[in-house]
């Protein structure tokens, strides 16, 4: 009595210690210093929960019984988290973008957040997961009786079940009901779970090491005594291997509390990245002993032990008390830790899928209806966890814990992994159907329940043992586990039955039936969720008033959160008050808000009660819809693109047309200049000629063609000057001569000059000097050659017949316009945009050779102007020719540079 | 180049899409030595665990370097 005495005595302790852990954590989370709450090591301890009392206990009572079979339960989550990037990731992904709260909350989600999925979804998970929890209890009365040496190994005392499932329901309400928002994480609970984790472990490799090292003698004694033992080979045919592998694959995906772990609980998505392996080692940690505790305990423990408790007899047996105390410890760790998250999981489950729905069938109008709904969501979630452990522990006081740990276990994965065609073509499969998902659920659950289950209690009410070997009325080819004469192995029999069925079902019923609009848009949603933005598909659903929103809100998130979430919504549309307006955005993400704590199905469809958009219409949808989405993105890339690729064309083509232009000009230049050399050559060479061969020249003729041949000379050094000038200035290696002037001085030396320049014909200037008195800060030097050359251009073109130069200035804020105008008619249009170029003027070659030049004067004019941080540009629509010359008034040594 | 990074992360990506098929393959060896006990079939099962987990890992790294898809 002392003894068990001492074993409450330490669980009490021990259980103080895990609520002190989590209300530490709770509360560091709270004031936001929990970083390290969220690290992925964290993150893969919690996942251990996967490793419950089944594992701890039942994985060396299975290894005694069926020899390497029970590795496949650990192989196969180490393949599913192998396969992280591809499954888990996007589960994950999916899980936070549609804020999913439960397995079941995932599949209603996904096919039309339906409630019937969901309520089935949440039975099965409630059926399969009662069994389990009442193993765990029975683990603890097993290991409190062994440890007591009280009374048969099985049974034990009933009464240690029913204080701990107490204590686990109050530690579960206490830490796992604080937040109706299931996707807030339970720092608390995470934490604790994380603790026991690292508990069984240690609690388990101590005694391996024992084991090992201290019974067995060594590695090499302990791996001859496995061999002897002949439990290092799968037990009978492959069939069973390979099933059980792919059974707890299934079940690491499907089971609630691994997905309330794994996905909900999920705080970061590349913590997965560390779990992909941090998880499996933790597997491969667990089970490396459980082979050396089998076959030492076949070996030195009585014939009849119970191979279950070999854990806790083994180092009883060899008194080691403390060793014992630690592995009780353990194996309480694991099944408290998997206890406390499979109830938080179905009550959450059970709250939002069954309770929620029917309160709101009850009661019409939630909107308006007072009161708030959170007190009932909370007290549902607090009323599950209460009843899924009494189910637990009813279960177990009606089975009176006689069944192995192992087969329950099985059963418990068989159950679950009933879900797995629809979670797989929720995320996979696009065209998968609600029809099909409830036809699978339906089929699979049923035969499930027929060939597994129910047999499971052996001869009982529901399923008398006559049933079980003749078939109901006697139909042979009916028998629960030799259904239409198979036979075999009753787990790989149920397996192939019920899974097969359901993955049939499933997917034929989904290629005959149609999916709702709702249900198009949630399988693009789920299937592409790597491929979309994380916002929203919204579509525009009826006229909800956002008060009336406003007013649900706060009676689901409360009403501090409600409003600071409305405020948010209404600031990011820009609106100034506390009440955005309803949009289709706002709304969907209202509902998703919702959905976070209440579940898909449920926000859905309290928001439809409150919009009156009872059905979203499918065309509506399709519009919005995934597919047709992306194809007009698609071709609206495509659109932009042409339309680019066309800008270009058009761009390329003018500067071809340009380029042609240039070169046409380049090589009329050519000729222009080679003519321009050549006149003046030819006369130098004819008058030194003259002058070489005659010799009886008059002093006065001597004189005159030595004048000629100089003026020839000059004409050609100032071509020659030109050029060089042009291409300084183009190249921008000019200096500039900045200085203080006025630009009346510059026009005025520059008309002087220009008119008494000889020319064949006059031309009158008409100037306003008022108007001139600018002061400039420029190169006036440079400026005046401009000048000088727009008015020589004026005598030399202007086809008036009384020729006339008008100079205008306008001042303007820090430039100044001087325009010079003339009574000509002007240049053609076609030749505006070519006059500055260089040689342009070779183009009208007829008026050139008449004029003579090289057409280099307006082509230096730009390039001065630019030097000077001005321009200089033609001015239609004046009259006759006109160029306009704007100069900043105080010049910027740009070209200094 | 572009194609040469691209070819980069691609790589250790299908290498972890792959990874769990090679590990099937490799638990599925021990279907040969059902009903036959030995200590060597243990052993290779937990090998061929232990690198699965070595190549995760290395593989885990090597992705969660690379950029968010």
């Amino acid at each position: 009595m002392a003894v068990a005495d001492l074993l409450v005595a330490v669980c009490i302790l021990y259980a103080a210690l895990l609520f002190a852990v989590a209300w530490f954590a709770e509360r560091r989370a709270r004031r936001g210093r929990g970083g390290w709450l969220r690290s992925p090591v964290v993150y893969t301890l919690t996942l251990s929960v996967y490793c419950t009392a089944w594992t701890f206990y039942g994985a060396v009572g299975f290894a005694a019984r069926s020899g390497l079979d029970y590795l496949t339960i650990y192989l196969g989550p180490t393949l599913v988290f192998l396969a992280w990037w591809w499954l888990l990731r996007k589960l994950v992904r999916i899980g936070r973008s549609q804020r999913l709260t439960s397995i079941a909350d995932l599949v209603s989600s996904r096919f039309g957040k339906s409630d019937l999925l969901a309520v089935l979804v949440t039975v099965l998970a409630v059926i399969g997961t009662t069994p389990y929890i009442a193993l765990q209890l029975q683990s603890i009365t097993l290991s409190f009786a062994a440890f007591a040496h009280t009374g048969p190994e099985a049974g034990g005392r009933p009464g240690t079940a029913i204080w701990v499932a107490a204590g686990l329901a109050v530690f579960t309400i206490l830490f796992g009901t604080r937040s109706l928002d299931a996707n807030h994480r339970h720092h608390g609970v995470m934490i604790a779970i994380a603790l026991e984790a690292v508990v069984k472990l240690a609690a388990l490799v101590a005694v391996g090491v024992f084991v090992v090292w201290g019974l067995s003698g060594g590695l090499g004694p302990a791996l001859d005594a496995i061999d002897a033992a002949g439990i290092a080979a799968p037990s009978g045919g492959g069939g069973r291997w390979l099933a059980l592998i792919f059974l707890a694959a299934a079940a690491v995906l499907t089971l609630p509390r691994m997905f309330q772990v794994t996905v909900v609980e999920n705080a970061d998505e590349r913590h997965l990245a560390t779990a992909a392996w941090a998880f499996p080692l933790y597997l491969l940690g667990i089970s490396l002993f459980v082979l050396p505790i089998a076959a030492a305990g076949l070996a030195l423990l009585p014939q009849g032990s119970n191979p279950d408790l070999f854990v806790l007899t083994l180092p009883l047996a060899a008194d080691r008390d403390g060793l014992a105390l630690f592995a009780f410890l353990g194996g309480f760790s694991s099944a408290t830790s998997m206890i406390v998250v499979a109830a938080l999981a179905l009550s959450i489950m059970v709250s939002n899928h069954i309770v929620v729905p029917l309160w709101l069938r009850f009661r019409r109008d939630p909107a308006t209806v007072a009161g708030d709904l959170r007190t009932v969501v909370l007290r549902a979630r607090r009323s599950a966890i209460a009843g899924v452990l009494m189910l637990g522990y009813g279960y177990y006081v009606y089975t009176d814990g006689t069944a192995a740990l192992a087969s329950i276990g099985l059963i418990s994965f068989a159950g679950v992994a009933q879900i797995l065609p629809a979670l797989l073509g929720a995320v996979y499969w696009r065209g998968a159907t609600r029809a099909g998902a409830i036809a699978g659920l339906a089929a699979g659950f049923a035969l499930w329940g027929y060939t597994l289950f129910l047999p499971s209690f052996g001869d009982s009410l529901l399923m008398p043992a006559g049933v079980i070997a003749e078939g109901p009325f006697g139909i042979a080819w009916l028998r629960a586990q030799n259904l239409l004469g198979t036979g075999g192995d009753p787990l790989v029999h149920a397996l192939v039955w019920s899974l097969g069925a359901n993955a049939l079902l499933f997917a034929g019923v989904s290629l005959v039936t149609r999916q709702d609009g709702l249900e198009r848009l949630q399988a693009s949603q789920f299937v592409d969720v790597f491929d979309r933005a994380p916002g929203p598909v919204a579509w525009s659903g009826g006229g909800a008033a956002a008060w009336d929103l406003l007013v649900m809100s706060q009676r689901i998130l409360g009403p501090e959160a409600a409003q600071a979430l409305f405020r948010r919504a209404a600031r990011g549309q820009g609106l100034s008050g506390d009440l955005p307006d309803p949009t289709p955005d706002f709304v969907e993400m209202l509902e998703r808000e919702l959905a976070g704590s209440v579940g898909a199905a449920a926000a859905h469809a309290m928001i439809r009660q409150l919009t009156g958009a009872a059905a979203v219409s499918v065309e509506e949808l399709i519009a919005v819809a995934g597919e047709t989405r992306e194809i007009m993105a698609y071709s609206s890339r495509l659109e932009e693109k042409s339309r680019e690729l066309a800008r270009t064309a058009e761009e390329l083509r003018a500067a071809n047309e340009k380029l042609t232009q240039i070169s046409r000009q380049k090589d009329a230049f050519l000729s222009q200049i080679s003519h321009e050399l050549r006149t003046p050559m030819a006369s130098i060479r004819a008058f030194s000629e003259i002058l070489r061969d005659t010799d009886d020249l008059a002093a006065a003729e001597l004189t005159r063609f030595a004048a000629l041949i100089h003026d020839e000379t000059l004409r050609l050094t100032r071509l020659l000057d030109d050029l060089l000038d042009l291409s300084v200035l183009e190249n921008g290696r000019v200096s500039l001569n900045i200085e203080a002037g006025n630009l009346g001085d510059v026009i005025e030396s520059a008309v002087g000059t220009a008119v008494l320049a000889p020319g064949r014909q006059t031309l009158a200037i008409r100037r306003d000097t008022m108007r001139e008195t600018v002061p400039i800060e420029t190169d006036c030097g440079r400026l005046r050659q401009v000048f000088i050359n727009l008015i020589t251009n004026a005598r030399k073109y202007c086809d008036a017949e009384r020729p006339e130069l008008r100079i205008r200035v306008t001042a303007h804020r820090g430039m100044v316009d001087i325009d010079f105008i003339d009574n000509g008619s002007g240049v053609p249009a076609a030749q505006r945009a070519l006059i500055f170029e260089k040689f342009a003027r070779a183009i009208e070659a007829e008026t050139a050779d008449a004029a003579g030049g090289a057409g280099l004067g307006l082509a230096i004019c730009r390039e001065v102007m630019r030097s000077l941080g001005g321009s200089i540009g033609y001015l239609p629509g004046v009259g006759g020719a006109a160029f306009r010359v704007r100069l900043p008034r105080r010049s910027a040594a740009i070209a200094a540079q | 180049m572009k194609g040469r990074e691209t070819d980069g992360k691609r790589k250790p990506r299908d290498a972890a899409r792959l990874l769990p098929a090679f590990g099937l393959a490799a638990f599925v060896l021990p279907v040969a030595w059902a009903g036959q006990p030995d200590v060597r079939v243990a052993i290779y099962v937990f090998l061929v665990w232990a690198v699965l987990i070595g190549l995760a890992a290395w593989l885990a790294r090597r992705l969660s370097r690379g950029a968010e898809r």
